[in-house]
């Protein structure tokens, strides 16, 4: 595995003044504590850092609609009782608040991912960092869920002009609607999101049924999981999904949404994660060695989004952070413990296995469907890239070709699982 | 079929209203006439016979939808038909039902209407009760008031009215395709494509739909935009049902075959053989008719008639393995089990179905049922606009074709084929009736969300051409670290990167404010040195304990004073409160000053005094359940901020 991996992180000072107004769980003050901690390990000495540029509407508008991204620019706080047709339309207001420089805000975090997005199509780095991008609920024509400009959309569209196929995955506790929606009628784009899903958590999408449709059929991957699942079940579902997605899409390149609302404690999400759960995720993806972009998200508990983001920084570098905090001018937003893991969840565990087998098992059906079917030029080859095998007593390379004995390995998974016993003798039976 | 007595409340007949109103339309009267003429004007008795019963199945049709449309001429269970007109007649000379059953008159109609033999009263009852009570009740309505029909009218005009309003809102919105379907609903209703059969009745099919809606919506029509939303929603799909229905009307293809289903999952043999009824219907027309004809000619026999010696019995279930294909129910139970199965993914894969115990949605923990929610409120909902559309279609057929016009959500593959669309139509008539406001309002709530598409929600995904365009190279960012060179950079000491932070100090105590405080310092004097020219460009002299070095003491009072003075949850009125005490600070300043001094001076004395009750900012708690102004719980249901089962409190 290679380990001098040239990362470019983008950060911009004015976005930890951003503030979405009392009350609001979003803080991009998360940001700047994210940015302290990164640079109180020290961090910073092993990657580029750079500002974004703010974009410019009319690169807001290579996927928003134009009369939407006008009227973020126009609007503001003092005068927005003016126009409440148009806030009704835009999806403005309520989630979505009108702040002091929310067009500002937009641009910053838009054209980070952008920067990303081109500078790794110009192969001048091999990842690059945007924390405060992410906002992958934004819709083509109205705000959603805090997020105003999709970046993600924007910054995958760059991708798509050096990419034939980029593959987007989404470990935010929310679904990943906006891009599965902008991206959800074509093959040049798969995407994949873990999430909550039911009890009418928002946004409402992102049933395991949704696969995608036309020539984007089987091109959008759906993990519904349910309350409280913890780090175990999660990496490996994540693992295996993710692998088999990649040896089967043979993307150019991967977009990772880290949102870190689906860490423990979070105060919207409802996952167990620990940061090492999350971060875990991160590295399985770094291994493929393919150029990544990786993102912010969700995430509203702040502290623990600044340590977690901290954490895979230092995972994107191979650092391995040790875990005192080391001074720095927000240190006592970390007390009493000011140390990097967080206390365990205690929301009880609704995944069964078995739920999460079948959840699986109907992915990977899904993608069986394109495997004899590919979708742009697949024969085109990618640059190199590796699988890495993530439990080698449980499934070996050199036997993955094989579907027969792929299937057999499933099977086994789930041998491990208790009480589920009574799978093996209805197998007999059939 | 109990339930059917229940249309004598008020509920039920509520829904009755709007289709009765419509058959005061020439068109049905027509037909009526030489119903209730008919007794003195002797004509043929059995032409008359069949026109009466012509005219009550699509009374039935009209009234009820299609879970009245019912076997004609009706038996009794030793093969007598029944005629209706007479027994109509025969009830009506001795006073109506109401005065018939009271008196037990029963046995005296049957004789009455020609039908021999004893103890039929109650059988007769029955009939009466399913076939004719409606019309009774209906005739008497009519007769009670006539200004229903004025009112009709006038709300037909004001819908009307506002349709095309709405549509010109749409074009600026997001339902392309409603227009579409109002265009061939136009073109429909001028009069393309209708065969013999009333394009009057057409037309009034499509206001009645019209109609429906606002049943549908009530008084929410026009409210507000997310319910015009919903409401367009609604209406496009009556379009479609009714589009439908008009093709199959085109082809006068009338289907006797609707049986009560009860959903085939109690053990009672009946029952389940007439909920396999409904699903050979449809599985028949769709795929092998020939093949299957047999089978269902003798379904319907049951149905018609499950007395008849031609029929022959059903055995015990426990020997039901033992019995070969060549009878006819074990073929019935056979397709039933074959069309069961069917739901399942048509895979290519053998091992996938051997492993595929149970789909994803059967641990959905809102219902104990194996059944997708989501498929079963748009049933629901289906059904909710079928009826007040009445029109007299099997579910089957409608939702078929209707499903893949209304579901833009493409999960419909595979999964829910067939028997879940089934699955609303288990509730009886009149309590599926009674409790359409329940789901209308449960809907309001539920309404699947469906991936749009389109070129307001797509992004413009070019084709890859196999060679990369050109992207401008111009805006990659602005490199703020390393440093460029030539600028003077310090290097304090030789620390491995990533170093964490250190157990123990020179400091007299450690751990005390002041040594934190030394640290905190000394590490802003290192970083600020290493950092050089980034260290500003992040922003950083404006970060941390340092930015109260610009307030003054009493500045700092004052602001705590404020906050202290505002419990939780804090209200938009603090910020107003601050920045009217502080006219001098912009607000940047002001909110900086709150992240950076006074949650973090909190922080530290909740570490130092409260650990084990922290929580990082004055919002977190009770600011989520009331956002301030308290109008949480009016939000719409997909909130990002609404988070079940959540436990707010301490989560430290």
């Amino acid at each position: 595995m290679r380990s001098k991996d040239k990362i470019a992180y983008y950060y911009d000072g004015d976005v930890g003044g951003v503030y979405f107004g009392p009350n609001h769980p979003m803080k991009p003050h998360r940001l700047c504590m994210t940015h302290h901690l990164v640079l109180s390990y020290d961090l910073h000495k092993k990657m580029e850092i750079y500002r974004p540029h703010k974009a410019y509407p009319v690169e807001l508008a290579q996927f928003h609609s134009a009369d939407y991204v006008e009227f973020l620019h126009r609007i503001k706080p003092d005068t927005q009782h003016l126009f409440s047709n148009e806030l009704a339309k835009y999806n403005l207001g309520e989630d979505c608040p009108v702040f002091e420089n929310l067009f500002e805000f937009c641009q910053i975090y838009a054209g980070g991912t952008i920067d990303a997005a081109r500078r790794l199509n110009n192969q001048l780095c091999d990842i690059a960092i945007n924390w405060a991008g992410g906002l992958h609920h934004a819709k083509k024509c109205e705000a959603s869920g805090f997020c105003y400009i999709n970046d993600l959309v924007l910054g995958i569209l760059e991708l798509l002009k050096h990419q034939a196929r980029v593959l987007y995955i989404d470990i935010d506790v929310h679904h990943g609607d906006g891009v599965e929606e902008a991206f959800y009628f074509t093959d040049r784009v798969m995407t994949v999101s873990f999430h909550k899903y039911g009890d009418m958590f928002f946004p409402g999408t992102g049933d395991v049924k949704e696969t995608g449709e036309r020539e984007g059929k089987y091109y959008a991957i759906n993990v519904p999981l349910k309350d409280g699942i913890d780090d175990t079940s999660f990496t490996r579902l994540f693992k295996s999904i993710i692998s088999k997605v990649v040896e089967t899409y043979v993307p150019g390149a991967i977009v990772l949404q880290c949102g870190a609302d689906s860490l423990a404690g979070d105060r919207l999400g409802c996952f167990n994660l620990s940061i090492d759960g999350h971060a875990e995720c991160v590295r399985f993806v770094k291994k493929f060695n393919l150029p990544l972009l990786v993102t912010g998200g969700g995430g509203y508990t702040k502290e623990n989004v600044a340590r977690c983001w901290a954490v895979e920084t230092g995972v994107l570098l191979d650092t391995e952070l040790p875990n005192e905090i080391p001074e720095n001018e927000y240190i006592k937003y970390f007390g009493p413990e000011y140390s990097l893991r967080i206390p365990n969840g205690h929301i009880e565990n609704l995944n069964s296995k078995s739920y999460l087998s079948t959840i699986k098992m109907q992915v990977f059906e899904n993608l069986r469907c394109i495997q004899h079917a590919p979708g742009v030029q697949m024969q085109e080859v990618p640059p190199d890239f590796y699988i890495p095998d993530f439990d080698e007593d449980e499934q070996n390379p050199d036997e993955r070709m094989d579907q027969h004995t792929q299937d057999k390995h499933i099977q086994r998974d789930d041998e491990y699982y208790e009480g589920d016993h009574d799978n093996d003798q209805n197998m007999e039976d059939v | 079929m109990a339930g059917w007595s229940m249309l004598a409340d008020g509920s039920a007949l509520d829904c009755v209203k709007t289709p009765e109103k419509k058959l005061k339309q020439k068109d049905f009267w027509v037909d009526l006439k030489p119903g209730s003429n008919g007794s003195d004007i002797q004509l043929d008795s059995d032409k008359l016979r069949c026109e009466f019963e012509g005219f009550l199945q699509r009374f039935g049709k009209e009234i009820c939808g299609r879970d009245c449309v019912r076997p004609l001429p009706p038996m009794l269970g030793d093969g007598q038909r029944v005629d209706l007109l007479k027994l109509l007649f025969a009830v009506r000379e001795n006073g109506g039902y109401s005065v018939v059953s009271e008196e037990g008159l029963w046995d005296l109609v049957a004789l009455e209407s020609g039908l021999l033999g004893p103890n039929l009263g109650s059988t007769l009852k029955l009939i009466y009760i399913k076939y004719l009570d409606l019309l009774e009740r209906w005739l008497k309505r009519v007769f009670d008031d006539k200004e229903h029909l004025m009112e009709f009218q006038d709300q037909i005009k004001d819908f009307l009215a506002k349709v095309p309003d709405q549509k010109k809102k749409r074009k600026d919105e997001d339902y392309p395709n409603l227009e579409l379907e109002f265009k061939e609903l136009k073109s429909r209703a001028d009069g393309e494509g209708l065969l013999a059969l009333d394009s009057k009745k057409n037309v009034e099919k499509i206001s009645d739909g019209k109609k429906g809606v606002i049943v549908l919506d009530g008084d929410v029509n026009g409210v507000s935009h997310e319910d015009e939303k919903k409401a367009c929603i609604d209406l496009s799909e009556c379009v479609v049902n009714l589009q439908d229905n008009g093709k199959l009307f085109d082809n006068d293809e009338i289907e006797g075959v609707v049986m009560r289903l009860d959903g085939g999952s109690k053990c009672d043999d009946v029952v389940i053989l007439d909920a396999t009824t409904e699903e050979e219907g449809s599985f028949c027309r769709k795929r092998k008719r020939e093949s299957l004809c047999g089978l269902l000619n003798w379904v319907v026999g049951v149905a018609k008639d499950p007395c008849d010696p031609a029929v022959g019995s059903v055995p015990e279930w426990s020997v039901w393995k033992s019995h070969g294909k060549e009878e006819m129910w074990k073929q019935v139970l056979l397709a039933r089990e074959a069309i069961f199965l069917k739901r399942q993914v048509e895979s290519s894969a053998d091992q996938w179905q051997k492993t595929q115990k149970m789909h994803p949605c059967m641990y959905d923990d809102q219902h104990g049922s194996n059944y997708n929610l989501r498929e079963r409120f748009k049933c629901r909902k289906k059904l909710l606009s079928e009826k007040t559309m009445s029109q007299g279609r099997a579910c089957s057929e409608s939702s078929s074709a209707s499903q893949s016009e209304l579901d833009k959500n493409p999960c419909t593959e595979g999964m829910e084929d067939g028997l879940d669309k089934h699955l609303p139509g288990t509730s009886d008539t009149s309590t599926a009736d009674s409790a359409i406001d329940k789901y209308a309002s449960a809907l309001e709530k539920y309404v699947p969300k469906r991936i749009p598409y389109g070129p307001r929600f797509e992004a413009n995904v070019p084709e890859w051409t196999g060679v990369a365009s050109e992207s401008d190279p111009k805006w990659l960012g602005t490199q703020v670290w390393p440093l460029e060179k030539g600028e003077h950079r310090y290097l304090i000491e030789r620390d491995p990167i990533g170093k964490g932070r250190q157990d123990s100090c020179g400091c007299e105590v450690p751990g005390s404010i002041g040594c934190v405080k030394f640290h905190i310092a000394e590490k802003r004097l290192r970083v600020k040195l290493e950092l050089g020219s980034a260290f500003y460009r992040w922003k950083f002299d404006r970060m941390g304990e340092e930015v109260k070095i610009s307030w003054t003491a009493e500045e700092e009072k004052k602001f705590e004073a404020i906050l202290r003075s505002t419990p939780p949850p804090l209200q938009k009125c603090f910020w107003d409160q601050i920045f009217k005490i502080f006219p001098t600070k912009s607000r940047a300043d002001l909110v900086s000053y709150y992240f950076n001094v006074y949650l973090l001076q909190r922080r530290g004395y909740q570490n130092r005094v409260t650990p084990n009750n922290i929580d990082s900012d004055d919002e977190e708690e009770s600011g989520l359940v009331t956002n301030g102004n308290g109008h949480e719980a009016d939000k719409s249901p997909y909130s990002i901020l609404y988070s079940p089962k959540k436990p707010y409190a301490n989560f430290r």
